[in-house]
């Protein structure tokens, strides 16, 4: 049920529900969640960004899926370049002094190795993920949306009785 | 761009989380202490009233118990009413300040009604201490068993079981040269004819009959027979003399070796005699065995303890990665600043309690308990004072400073008015039945390293001589016991590379050699009387063993001689006048032949 919903909101998102860029802002966010350990304060941060700013609930959902699980795979990488940062380059020295000892920042925990990398590596790709979705989202809507229409699989999500019923709930809701 | 559903959604989440803390924190972060500090300790941590006020930056407790995870039926300690300061706003750096904690009440190793035992999730250790003499090593215990052993020297029986006799192998080679004798002489006797030979001898002698002397032939081969069994009788009197004479010489030098024994045997008595006025024992530094062992083990206690500390403090400050990291974990690299504050620093524990009931107190302060020294720049101070049920009153001051190239410890603890009642010192088998001690020690531990001082006073010491459980002592033990009435005792420990090296004097080096020495003179005597008796019995005894073993062979050899020279003088006499018989019985005539036929044989 909550899969069809979301893939439901999904299709209806990327076809006309939200901007571009909400949808794209979305995918950004669930990339910081998937890409950063998840029991943490920034991921927190990241959690109540969503809640508040307009965009797109499942571009973040499926973003943070995707991520989540590349950054499960590229986690001894996140720890090497934090550690790296951390260690390896002096002149950084002094801005995790003020990270690590004033107060609220301290808690984002910038001084763990795994915690850095994965957070500064989400930062470096953000800009470049956020436009390439938006292009991507643009893409999809002129050539791909029609056809995606069509196909089988999502007749068969629309058409099904389970679709029908959470239709009529949502309508009453 | 900002969701107006989802402020609300934030709002809402946020009072929540400011109102479920209000209601619940105290007993969520109480329940949280409890188990983490149980995990910890390896026993039950319970606390009592926690409650925590942001406002006031303050958290109390009514009572925090932590048990005894090595005896769970007691507890480690228990606080009373605790005050403890926190700097709130550095909590938001995760950092934790404590200016100041107030523990009132606090004692140790009191009883619990139930046990604080835990299921353990750790592993059993399995690392050996680091030493247990006692246990461990045997050379320790032979140590101290040496003292018994060389005590019981002085007693005359064990002295002479263990002297070295050489006069018992001396008397076994003297036997055996009686033995070859022996049997040279019994080779000789059997040269000599046996009965049956000299019955034939004595049949001979018998059937000469001169009254059938007819002739001067037949006085002629009388004569001859006469004559050859005269000869035959001279031989075997030479024979016997000189078997006799061979005897009588060899057992004449045998019967002066009782005097050789004596002179053998009073030697072995005369060495063993110089031993016991040599002492026959080490009594060089009796109080090391006496108290090195239980010296060293206390140090090494003190050094667990300390490791611990040196353990955390570096724990907080390696950048070593965790083994078994999962996703997330990391590692935390921590930067040292002197401008901000380390991860923990409790500047200040104000310890005081008071049990009535049990007469014991103690009060004072621990200074600058951090993580980072080198932030804090530092030492923890430790200044506490006190009296405890069963230890006495105590003072312990010291400094703790890890964060030099190496890690330093300096302490001072002296103890005084020690109730020593049922102490048993090692080496000496009676429990006190009265005394009190003081201590006095100084330890300074640089890395690996120690050098340090313990200085130990007893004093109005009275053993329990009737409560003696272990292998029968020495009288001199029990007289030493009994004349101890004070011990001081001064050891000087250096520990490098792993080794200890101690050197440990005391007024009982003294006391044992003095009570030994006097009784050995006061011994001497009788002792001597004992050896001299013994001495003398011995030498009789191997005397009468010799004299008799001699005696025995000479008799052995002479009856073997069989018939005695007298009687074969008599057979000889018997022949000569078998021989005149013969000689009357012819005539003038018969004579003058026989004369010529007797010249011709005679000749």
């Amino acid at each position: 049920m909550i899969w069809l919903k979301f893939f439901s909101k999904l299709l209806k998102a990327l076809q006309s529900g939200n901007s571009p860029k909400q949808l794209s802002a979305g995918f950004v966010l669930g990339m910081f969640l998937g890409m950063t350990p998840f029991l943490s304060l920034f991921s927190f941060i990241i959690i109540i960004i969503t809640i508040i700013l307009n965009v797109n609930i499942s571009m973040f959902i499926l973003g943070s899926l995707i991520f989540g699980i590349i950054g499960y795979i590229i986690d001894p990488l996140f720890h090497h370049f934090g550690y790296f940062l951390l260690i390896d380059v002096p002149a950084l020295e002094s801005l995790w002094i003020i990270c690590t000892n004033t107060p609220l920042l301290s808690l984002l925990r910038f001084n763990n190795t795994t915690n850095l990398g994965s957070i500064v590596t989400s930062f470096t790709f953000s800009i470049p993920v956020y436009f390439a979705t938006i292009f991507l989202v643009k893409k999809y809507r002129t050539r791909f949306g029609e056809k995606v229409n069509k196909l089988k699989i999502t007749k068969i999500i629309k058409g099904s009785k389970l679709y029908s019923i959470y239709q009529k709930i949502t309508l009453v809701g | 761009m900002f969701r107006r559903n989802g402020i609300i959604l934030l709002l809402t989440v946020v009072a929540f989380l400011l109102i479920l803390p209000t209601l619940f924190l105290d007993s969520i972060i109480e329940n949280y202490l409890e188990d983490y500090g149980s995990e910890q300790a390896g026993a039950l941590v319970e606390i009592e009233g926690l409650t925590i006020s942001f406002i006031h930056s303050k958290i109390e407790w009514d009572q925090l118990i932590v048990a005894d995870s090595e005896n769970p039926m007691l507890n480690l300690f228990e606080t009373g009413f605790t005050v403890m300061d926190i700097d709130i706003p550095l909590l938001f750096s995760r950092k934790l300040l404590v200016p100041n904690i107030e523990i009132l009440d606090l004692q140790f190793q009191t009883g619990r009604e139930k046990s604080g035992a835990i299921k353990k999730k750790t592993k059993k250790k399995t690392e050996k201490p680091v030493h247990s003499p006692d246990a461990e090593n045997p050379e320790d215990n032979q140590k101290n068993s040496e003292i018994q052993v060389n005590f019981e020297n002085v007693n005359v029986d064990s002295l002479i079981d263990k002297m070295e006799m050489k006069a018992p192998a001396k008397i076994d080679s003297l036997k055996s040269v009686y033995a070859n004798a022996s049997e040279q002489w019994h080779k000789e006797l059997d040269q000599l004819p046996d009965d049956q030979q000299l019955d034939l001898l004595e049949d001979r002698i018998n059937n000469i009959d001169y009254k059938q002397i007819k002739s001067a032939d037949d006085l002629k081969k009388i004569l001859s027979e006469v004559s050859d069994i005269k000869k035959e009788i001279r031989g075997i009197i030479d024979s016997n003399k000189e078997i006799k004479d061979m005897v009588s010489h060899q057992t004449k030098d045998f019967k002066r070796h009782p005097d050789l024994v004596k002179v053998w045997v009073e030697n072995d008595y005369d060495s063993a005699s110089e031993h016991l006025s040599s002492g026959g024992f080490s009594t060089e530094n009796l109080a090391r065995m006496i108290f090195g062992d239980e010296i060293i083990s206390q140090i090494e206690e003190y050094q667990s303890y300390l490791s611990k500390g040196r353990k955390y403090y570096t724990k907080f400050n390696s950048n070593e990665k965790s083994e078994d990291g999962q996703r997330g974990d990391g590692e935390d690299i921590y930067f040292e600043d002197m401008q901000y504050y380390p991860v923990a620093w409790i500047k200040n524990v104000q310890l005081s309690s008071s049990s009535k009931a049990k007469k014991s107190y103690i009060i004072g302060s621990v200074k600058d308990i951090s993580t980072h020294q080198q932030i804090t720049n530092l030492p923890i101070v430790i200044d506490v004072l006190g009296e405890a049920e069963g230890l006495g009153s105590y003072k312990g001051n010291g400094e703790i400073y890890y964060a030099g190239s190496d890690p330093r410890e300096d302490l001072e603890v002296s103890i005084s008015n020690i109730p020593l009642k049922g102490y048993e010192f090692k080496g000496l088998p009676f429990p006190l039945e009265n005394g009190t001690g003081e201590i006095q020690s100084s330890l300074h531990f640089l890395g690996d390293n120690l050098l340090g001082s313990v200085h130990f006073n007893a004093n109005q010491l009275e053993f329990n001589l009737d409560a003696e459980n272990k292998k029968q002592s020495s009288m001199i033990i029990r007289e030493i016991a009994q004349s101890i009435d004070n011990i001081d005792m001064q050891a000087e420990i250096e520990k490098s590379a792993g080794s200890f090296k101690t050197h440990i004097s005391s007024n009982l080096d003294d006391i044992f050699k003095s009570r030994i020495d006097d009784s050995i003179k006061a011994n001497k005597s009788g002792t001597n009387t004992q050896i001299a008796k013994r001495k003398a019995d011995d030498t009789q005894k191997y005397q009468d063993e010799i004299t008799s073993e001699v005696s025995q062979l000479e008799k052995q050899a002479l009856d073997k001689l069989g018939i005695s020279e007298a009687e074969y003088k008599d057979k000889l006499k018997q022949l000569d006048k078998l021989k005149k018989e013969a000689e009357k019985s012819i005539t003038n005539k018969q004579k003058k032949d026989l004369e010529k036929k007797l010249k011709n044989i005679f000749r």
